[in-house]
C-alpha cells in the first residue's frame, strides 16, 4: 500500500469528523501527509455523514480516487459507499450492531468488529468510532502503543479519565483486529518524522491567519456554510489584538460594515458564500465607487440558490468578475492550495489598499474545508505579500490642512487612477465618500465630462496589475497537452498530470490565481505554446473557459477543450486521464508509454482493475 | 488630539456649513441641518473627527451639507456602513441621517439590529411619510388610505410605528422632534449624540411637494410637546421608565415631540458599545490608529499563533 486511502461512515452526530480527525491527527503527527475531508448532510443530527482520510508519505492536494478501508458503523454506509469502495479494499463493520450485506459481488475483505459491544463494556456507545480507529491502525500496521502519547496530546484537555476511556477504547478494538483477521493486512510505508514544521490547516484558516498577520483588524460576516470557520477562527484571533469581529444580521450589512471600517482605515473583510455573495452585490459596486479598500471571501459551494450547501463547486466566478450592476475596479483573486490561501489573502489586503478598490479571494469548500498537512509556511514572504508595491499607495500622505469649506480632493484624477486617501479623523482630510457619480472633492454630479474623467480614473487603476505569479505553469515547454484550472481543480489536475507525465506525455498544467484583471499574456503564451489545452473546472458552463474564451486572441483557442464536473464532488483523477488520453491518443504517443512498464499506473500492490495514481508532491511554482 | 487638550478655537454653527440644499423651498430637512449645526457647535464636535452617514432619498444629501467627512452609502444600508466607521474607529462621532424609506422601509431589519447591537451612533430619521426622491409614493409610514401615485385607492398597509418599535426593540435613547422647532430639536440631538450607545431620533419633517397632508400645520397642532430633553417627562418621572414611555407613546398615537426614553448612562452598555477599542493594533496612540493595520505583529509573534495549528 503506496498511500491511505480510509473512510468512516455513520450517522451525523455520532462523532465521525472528530474521529476522522483524530486519526488524521495521529498521521500527521507520525510524519504523513494528510488530507481529511468530511462530507455531510445539512443538518445538525442525523443523516448519512463520512469522513474520507487520505494519509501519504508525499504531499496531497486530493481526497484520491476511491477508499481502500471503509470503517462502516451503520449499513447505511455501507450503502452508500459501496459504489467508491475500491475492488478487494476493506470494509470493516461495526458487526454488534449489523449484519454487514453488500450490494454487488464486488471482490471486498469484510471484517466484522465487536465494537460497540467494546464501547458498552467501557461505558460509552460513542468509543465505538475509537475501536475502530484502533482496528484500522491494527490492520495498517501502526502499532497502539506508538500513537498512544498522541492520543493524550490530542485528547488531554477532556481529562484524563476520557483519556484513558479512549485509550482503552483504541487497543481493545486494536486487539479485536488481530483477533478477527488473519488475513493479509495492507500497511503503510514508513515515513521518517517530520523536518522543520508542520501544520494542519484547512483553506478557511489559512485565510484567517493571512488575515491576521497582514493586519486585517475587522471582519463583519454571517454565518454560511461552508465559509464559517473564518468567522470562527477570527472571532478568537482578533478581540485581543484589539481588532473588532462582528456577526452581521446579514450579508447586505456584512459587506457594508466591512466597507465601513475600511474607510476609516482598518483592513476590513468579510467572509461568505454563494447566497450570501450575491446579497453583497450592491455594496460591492459601491466600494468601487467610492474607492474603499475591502476584502470579499467568498468560500464557493454548489449553487444555484441554496443548491448544496456542503457540496463543491467552482460556479461564482462570473459573479466574482461581472457581478454588480455598472462597472468598477475589482480584483480576483483564486487560491489554488491552502497555501495559496493563506498567501493570497495577505496579497488580497494589499491590493485593495494599494488601488482602493474591493478584491474578491474567490476560494471554495475544498479548498476551504479540507484539513492538510502544510509546511515551510514563509512568514517573510507573506510579509512580502502583504506589503508589495507600497510605493504606489499614497495613502495619509496629505497636504496642508484645506480651507474652512472646501473639501479635500479625494477623488483627484492622477496618472495612475489612484489618489490619496485621507482618513476620518485626519485634519485637513474632509471629503464627502459617495456611491453617486461624484467630482474630485466628492461632490455629486452628472456632469457628462466629469463622468467620463471619473470613470477612466477608477477603471485605469488596475490596467497594468499583472502580477507574474497569477500564473503558474508546470510542465514541459512544448507541451502536447495543457491542463488549465484553478482552484479546488488544482489536486487533481496535479495528480493527472504527474501520471501522463510518468507514462512518457508531454502534459503540462497552468494553473491560473488572479482571474481578474485576467492575466492575458502569460496565459496566451502558454495556450500558443500547447497542441491541445483542456479547461478542468468544477461547474456547468465552463466559466473559466469562457473568460478565456472572452480575454485571450482567438486563433490561440481553436484547440481549447473542456472538462467539467458539476456533481458536487472532486474530479476522480481517472477521470481527467481518461478525457487527457482521449485527446493524446489523437498526438502521436509512445505505445510503450501507454502500455505500463516501470512507471505505468499499475501498482503490484493493489488491484490491476483500480485506475489509481499514484500520490504526488505538488511541484513549486516554477513560472517561465 | 483634542482629548490631549490641544487648544482649538471655537467652533460654531457656521463652521459645519457646506455647499448649498438642493432640497425644495420649505422642505423640513433644512430645519434638521440647521439643529444640527447647532447641536454640533454645542458640542464643541470636530469636524474632521466626526463622520455623517447619509442614506439614499432627500435626507441623506443632509451628509451634502454638514461639513465633517462624510459618506453617502447605498440606499438601506447607512447603519451597517456606520457601524463599521464606529467599531473601526471608535474615536469617531458618526451620524447617520436617512429617511423613513431608507430607515423603516428598505433598511427596517439593520435599524432593529443597531438598537440590539447598541453601537455608539446617532441616527437621525427625516420622516416625512413620502418617498419624494422618488415623487411621491406612499412609505413605510404613511398612515392607511393614504392616496399617492403608487396607492391611488389609499394605502392598505398598516404604517411601522418607530417609536414603539424602537422601544419595544430595547433601543437605548428614543426621541421625537419636529422640523418646525430647530431648537427643541437641537436640545434633542445634543442629548442623543451625548447618549453612549445607539440613539433614534425620529424627526417629522414634512415635504412640501408630495405630502400636503403631514404639514407643518399639522404636526404643529397634533403633536404634545413632552417638554425638555433633561431625562424627565412633564410629569416629572424619569424616562428610563420603558413600559411607561412605551404606554405614552403608543395612547398619543406617536403625536409626541421630546425625549421619549433614555436608558440611564453607564448602566448597561454593551460589549459592542463598550468595546472602546481601536481595530489596529492597540500599540501606539495616534490620532489615527485603524490606519496603522497591526503589521506590529512580529514574525516570533506570528509562530505562535501558527503553532497552535501544528496538528
Amino acid at each position: 500500500m503506496k498511500e491511505l486511502l480510509w473512510r468512516i461512515g455513520g450517522q451525523s452526530g455520532e462523532g465521525i469528523e472528530s474521529s476522522g480527525e483524530v486519526l488524521a491527527g495521529v498521521l500527521h503527527r507520525l510524519g504523513y501527509y494528510v488530507y481529511g475531508f468530511r462530507e455531510f448532510p445539512s443538518r445538525i443530527h442525523g443523516g448519512h455523514t463520512h469522513y474520507t482520510l487520505r494519509a501519504s508519505p508525499r504531499t496531497v492536494r486530493h481526497p484520491g480516487d476511491g477508499v481502500d478501508i471503509l470503517l462502516a458503523l451503520d449499513q447505511e454506509s455501507i450503502d452508500r459507499n459501496w459504489a467508491e469502495v475500491n475492488p478487494d479494499g476493506y470494509v470493516l463493520f461495526d458487526a454488534s450492531r449489523f449484519a454487514a450485506r453488500f450490494p454487488d459481488n464486488k471482490p471486498v475483505q469484510a471484517i466484522g468488529l465487536p465494537l460497540t459491544e467494546i464501547a458498552k463494556g467501557l461505558g460509552e456507545a460513542l468509543l465505538r468510532n475509537v475501536a475502530g480507529i484502533g482496528a484500522t491502525m491494527a490492520l495498517i500496521g501502526l502499532p497502539a502503543a506508538i500513537v498512544q502519547p498522541l492520543l493524550e496530546k490530542q485528547w488531554g484537555r477532556k481529562g484524563a479519565v476520557v483519556v484513558g476511556r479512549n485509550v482503552e477504547a483504541l487497543q481493545q478494538g486494536w486487539q479485536a483486529l488481530r483477533q478477527t483477521w488473519t488475513g493479509p493486512r495492507p500497511s503503510l510505508p514508513a515515513v521518517s518524522p517530520p523536518v522543520g514544521q508542520r501544520y494542519l490547516l484547512t483553506g478557511n484558516q489559512a485565510v484567517a491567519l493571512g488575515a491576521l498577520f497582514s493586519g486585517c483588524r475587522f471582519l463583519a460576516a454571517y454565518p454560511i456554510t461552508p465559509a464559517s470557520e473564518i468567522l470562527h477562527e477570527l472571532a478568537t484571533l482578533l478581540p485581543p489584538l484589539g481588532g473588532v469581529v462582528v456577526q452581521a444580521e446579514d450579508e447586505l450589512a456584512a459587506l457594508n460594515m466591512a466597507i465601513g471600517a475600511g474607510y476609516a482605515g482598518a483592513r476590513a473583510m468579510t467572509s461568505t458564500s454563494g447566497p450570501g455573495f450575491s446579497l453583497m452585490m450592491e455594496a460591492l459596486g459601491l466600494a468601487g465607487m467610492a474607492e474603499v479598500p475591502v476584502v470579499l471571501v467568498d468560500v464557493q459551494r454548489a449553487g444555484p440558490s441554496t443548491g448544496m450547501p456542503t457540496k463543491l463547486e467552482q460556479s461564482d466566478l462570473y459573479e466574482a468578475v461581472y457581478g454588480s450592476h455598472g462597472e468598477i475596479p475589482r480584483v480576483v483573486l483564486a487560491p489554488a492550495t491552502v497555501e495559496d490561501a493563506f498567501y493570497q489573502t495577505a496579497e488580497a489586503f494589499q491590493l485593495a489598499e494599494t488601488y482602493q478598490c474591493p478584491v474578491i479571494l474567490l476560494s471554495d469548500a475544498a479548498i476551504g474545508q479540507a484539513t492538510q498537512t502544510v509546511e515551510n509556511l514563509n512568514l517573510e514572504r507573506l510579509a512580502l505579500s502583504g506589503q508589495g508595491e507600497a510605493a504606489l499607495t499614497p495613502q495619509a500622505v496629505l497636504p496642508s490642512e484645506s480651507a474652512r469649506g472646501e473639501r479635500y480632493p479625494r477623488y483627484e484624477e492622477t496618472e495612475s487612477g489612484v489618489s490619496a486617501r485621507p482618513l476620518p479623523g485626519q485634519p485637513g482630510g474632509i471629503y464627502l465618500a459617495t456611491g453617486n457619480e461624484h467630482d474630485r472633492f466628492g461632490r455629486v454630479t452628472d456632469a457628462a465630462d466629469n463622468r467620463v474623467r471619473q470613470m477612466k480614473k477608477r477603471m485605469s487603476k488596475l490596467a497594468h496589475l499583472s502580477p507574474p505569479n497569477w500564473v503558474s505553469y508546470t510542465g514541459p515547454a512544448a507541451p502536447d497537452l495543457v491542463l488549465v484550472g484553478w482552484g479546488a481543480a488544482t489536486g487533481a489536475i496535479t495528480e493527472a498530470r504527474q501520471a501522463l507525465v510518468d507514462r512518457g506525455a508531454a502534459v503540462g498544467q497552468l494553473m491560473i490565481r488572479g482571474l481578474h484583471p485576467f492575466p492575458r499574456e502569460r496565459v496566451e503564451q502558454w495556450l500558443a505554446r500547447a497542441q491541445h489545452v483542456v479547461v478542468v473546472e468544477h461547474n456547468y458552463e465552463g466559466q473559466l473557459e469562457h473568460l478565456l474564451r472572452s480575454e485571450c486572441r482567438p486563433e490561440l483557442l481553436s484547440h481549447l477543450e473542456s472538462f467539467r464536473q458539476y456533481n458536487g464532488r472532486p474530479f476522480r483523477v481517472a477521470d481527467i486521464l481518461r478525457q487527457a488520453e482521449t485527446i493524446l491518443s489523437t498526438v502521436r504517443l509512445a505505445p510503450a508509454a501507454m502500455a505500463g512498464g516501470p512507471s505505468s499506473l499499475q501498482d503490484q500492490e493493489l488491484p490491476a482493475e483500480t485506475d489509481r495514481v499514484h500520490p504526488v508532491r505538488l511541484e513549486k511554482r516554477s513560472t517561465q | 488630539m483634542s482629548a490631549a487638550g490641544e487648544l482649538r478655537p471655537a467652533v460654531t454653527a457656521a463652521d459645519y456649513r457646506l455647499g448649498t440644499p438642493t432640497w425644495c423651498p420649505g422642505c423640513g430637512d433644512y430645519g434638521v441641518l440647521r439643529a444640527l449645526q447647532k447641536a454640533a457647535a454645542e458640542l464643541q464636535l470636530v469636524p474632521e473627527q466626526t463622520v455623517v452617514v447619509g442614506g439614499i432619498g432627500c435626507s441623506g444629501k443632509l451628509a451634502y451639507y454638514f461639513r465633517a467627512y462624510a459618506f453617502h452609502g447605498v440606499h438601506g444600508r447607512a447603519l451597517p456602513l456606520a457601524t463599521g466607521i464606529k467599531l473601526a474607529n471608535p474615536r469617531l462621532t458618526v451620524l447617520v441621517a436617512g429617511g423613513d424609506g431608507d430607515g423603516y422601509g428598505i433598511g427596517l431589519g439593520h435599524l432593529l439590529h443597531a438598537m440590539r447591537r447598541d453601537v455608539d451612533l446617532t441616527y437621525i430619521v427625516m420622516d416625512n411619510h413620502i418617498y419624494g426622491l422618488t415623487k411621491g409614493q406612499y412609505s413605510a409610514t404613511s398612515r392607511k388610505g393614504f392616496r399617492t401615485r403608487s396607492s391611488p385607492a389609499g394605502s392598505t398597509e398598516e404604517p411601522v410605528h418607530p417609536l414603539e418599535l424602537a422601544l419595544a426593540a430595547g433601543c437605548g435613547f428614543v426621541a421625537q422632534g419636529f422640523a418646525g422647532d430647530p431648537d427643541q430639536l437641537s436640545r434633542i440631538l445634543v442629548s442623543a449624540i451625548r447618549h453612549p450607545g445607539f440613539a433614534l431620533v425620529n424627526v417629522l419633517s414634512p415635504c412640501v411637494t408630495f405630502n400636503h397632508e403631514d404639514t407643518y400645520d399639522h404636526w404643529q397642532n397634533a403633536l404634545v410637546n413632552l417638554g425638555a430633553a433633561d431625562g424627565v417627562d412633564p410629569d416629572g418621572r424619569p424616562t428610563w421608565d420603558r413600559w411607561g414611555a412605551l404606554q405614552r407613546v403608543a395612547a398619543a398615537q406617536e403625536l409626541v415631540r421630546g425625549v421619549i426614553y433614555q436608558r440611564p448612562v453607564d448602566s448597561q452598555a454593551t460589549p459592542c458599545a463598550k468595546a472602546g477599542q481601536v481595530a489596529g493594533d492597540g500599540r501606539d496612540s495616534d490620532l489615527y490608529p485603524a490606519q496603522r493595520p497591526g503589521r506590529g505583529l512580529t514574525l516570533d509573534e506570528q509562530e505562535e499563533y501558527l503553532a497552535r495549528f501544528a496538528g
